[in-house]
């Protein structure tokens, strides 16, 4: 007579670890924690990156972002928190990116093409308003999109997000709020 | 949606009887409302092979990803321009008579090079020593022999660790070199990659007799930028947060280190050509070891296991020893960088003053420089 064992999955170590001894293990140079990084944080980071460089070349500043942690050339030192962290990786990988010639222009071609809607009228709308939120996103200067992304969007608050963009804190407020309204005066132009 | 948490108290009750405030919070929080987006941006496959791709980087292999198609024209340029480079230093390296393998040994190493017509052999004794070695040209030789056992090299830079007069470990940095125990090759090692005799004691280079039989190799988890040996591997961090490993270590189970790789320049006194006709013998031997290695992996190892004030403490120790020698940098911006973790800014901006002012051209210079200006401008 055949015996029924019950199998209990075992929950990865990585899995219940916090952000922080995450990245220490992933300092390490633990195979394990990096996958378990990418898993926690690759839909925030890839969120971001997709809003500073579009949605074409979001892939590419993520698998860069988590190359560099995986690679040892960018090491958790414990100044911030572990998505602070990462995001400013993800900054200065997507300002490299953004160097090549041409990269802006496309941005803007990759920023309209957002999914059209499934179905309903609500969401037809809200989609046509992300559209064109994105348009406005992508029509800013490198400078008020970074820190608009990372405050508004983000949630950072301005002394965070001004570590990362190298300004000051008062430089971040008046970036957001310049980007703001240039957002909104896009949107309501194009609503016209 | 609010985004970062609840609103403080004292707002909402300023924004009850403030009109202005009111409708400034409403224009933010509608225009972030625009881009609420539920669409994930990475498909599934994407992930996966992002995520393949990361554990095949932290364990030290190379798979190249498919480069779009505007990159592929720049690729072949390079390589063409890469190839011409290859070719000028290999008509250089056949006109050039050729340096000989530069051995950097460490505190207590005892190791002899003998030289002959087919190459040269570092017996190395006890310790363990770091070894560079150029190409080595078809039909010659480099080897380091520890006992019965053997490390044979093409042309690469690694470090080897004797134990009880056996071959206890081998970390490779660049290249390739394979490694036989008693006469039986048993590992290949390349890039990035570290072996290690079983059953050889970690606590420090030769520090126990050991009976090894078999290997492990372990994945060197791309072998951490070290203190001052392999400079050339630093880059740029994403902002100053961002650090480095400054200990190439040697590992018993993947989280010990065993002992740090030696600074550049700590002399080896038994340099000698190889391609002589005759056979030659040099021999190299240093101080006893003081527990300098130690020290400094055990402030490492406090440091990325987040332990602030352990690694404060370990570093300061270690900062007011006379015998830091090619370390000191290392250990002062390290403590700096514990000082900072604490919250000690105007301790660990003179610490880095102090750093840049005694080595100005330190591998890690920008980065104190950066901190250093951050430090400044928001005192």
């Amino acid at each position: 007579m055949s015996k029924v064992v019950k199998l209990h999955a075992r929950q990865p170590r990585e899995e219940a670890m916090g952000d922080e001894a995450l990245a220490h293990a992933c300092a390490a140079g633990d195979p394990a924690a990096i996958g378990a990084l990418f898993d926690r944080f690759q839909e925030r980071v890839a969120r971001y990156a997709e809003r500073l460089v579009g949605r074409t070349d979001a892939e590419d500043v993520v698998q860069l972002t988590f190359l560099e942690v995986a690679r040892g050339q960018a090491t958790y030192d414990g100044r911030a928190r572990v998505s602070t962290w990462l995001l400013a990786i993800a900054t200065n990988v997507a300002r490299h990116q953004r160097r090549s010639a041409g990269r802006r222009r496309r941005l803007g071609a990759a920023l309209e093409s957002v999914p059209p809607p499934t179905s309903g009228h609500t969401q037809m709308e809200a989609r046509a308003q992300l559209a064109d939120a994105k348009r406005a996103l992508a029509a800013l200067s490198v400078k008020l999109r970074e820190a608009f992304v990372l405050c508004e969007l983000e949630g950072l608050g301005a002394r965070e997000a001004g570590r990362i963009l190298g300004a000051s804190e008062a430089a971040v407020w008046k970036r957001v709020s310049k980007a703001r309204a240039q957002i909104r005066a896009w949107v309501e132009t194009d609503r016209r | 949606m609010r985004r970062g948490g609840p609103r403080p108290l004292a707002v909402g009750v300023h924004l009850v009887s403030c009109a202005q405030c009111r409708a400034r919070v409403a224009d933010t929080e509608e225009v972030r409302s625009w881009f609420d987006d539920d669409e994930p941006v990475l498909g599934t496959e994407a992930r996966e092979a992002i995520r393949f791709q990361l554990q095949a980087a932290a364990r030290g292999a190379r798979t190249p990803r498919p480069r779009p198609a505007k990159w592929r024209g720049r690729i072949a340029f390079a390589a063409v321009a890469l190839a011409a480079v290859a070719m000028v230093v290999v008509a250089a390296a056949a006109w050039w008579p050729g340096e000989p393998a530069r051995i950097e040994p460490e505190p207590g190493a005892d190791f002899e090079r003998i030289a002959d017509g087919h190459g040269e052999v570092v017996e190395l004794r006890r310790g363990a020593a770091t070894f560079d070695v150029d190409e080595v040209a078809p039909g010659a030789r480099f080897a380091v022999r520890v006992g019965p056992d053997e490390v044979r090299v093409r042309g690469t830079r690694f470090r080897v660790v004797a134990t009880g007069g056996r071959l206890g470990a081998v970390a490779v940095a660049e290249g390739v070199v394979e490694v036989f125990r008693d006469g039986a090759k048993v590992a290949t090692i390349r890039r990035g990659e570290r072996w290690r005799a079983p059953d050889a004691v970690a606590a420090a280079p030769d520090s126990a007799s050991a009976a090894p039989s078999g290997s492990r190799i372990a994945p060197a988890s791309a072998l951490p930028a070290p203190s001052s040996a392999l400079a050339s591997s630093a880059s740029a961090s994403p902002m100053d947060s961002a650090t480095a490993s400054p200990s190439e270590a040697l590992s018993a189970s993947g989280s010990r280190p065993v002992a740090a790789m030696g600074p550049v320049g700590a002399a080896s006194t038994g340099r000698e050509r190889a391609g002589r006709s005759a056979q030659t013998r040099a021999s190299g031997r240093t101080a006893e070891p003081p527990p300098l290695d130690a020290a400094f992996d055990r402030a490492w190892q406090a440091h990325v296991t987040g332990d602030a004030e352990g690694a404060r403490r370990a570093f300061a120790e270690l900062a007011a020893r006379p015998d830091l020698g090619a370390r000191r940098p290392d250990v002062l911006f390290w403590l700096a960088q514990s000082e900072l973790r604490l919250g000690e800014r105007s301790t660990a901006r003179r610490r880095l003053t102090v750093l840049l002012e005694e080595h100005p051209t330190y591998l890690r210079a920008s980065e104190a420089r950066a901190q250093l200006r951050h430090l400044e401008e928001s005192p």
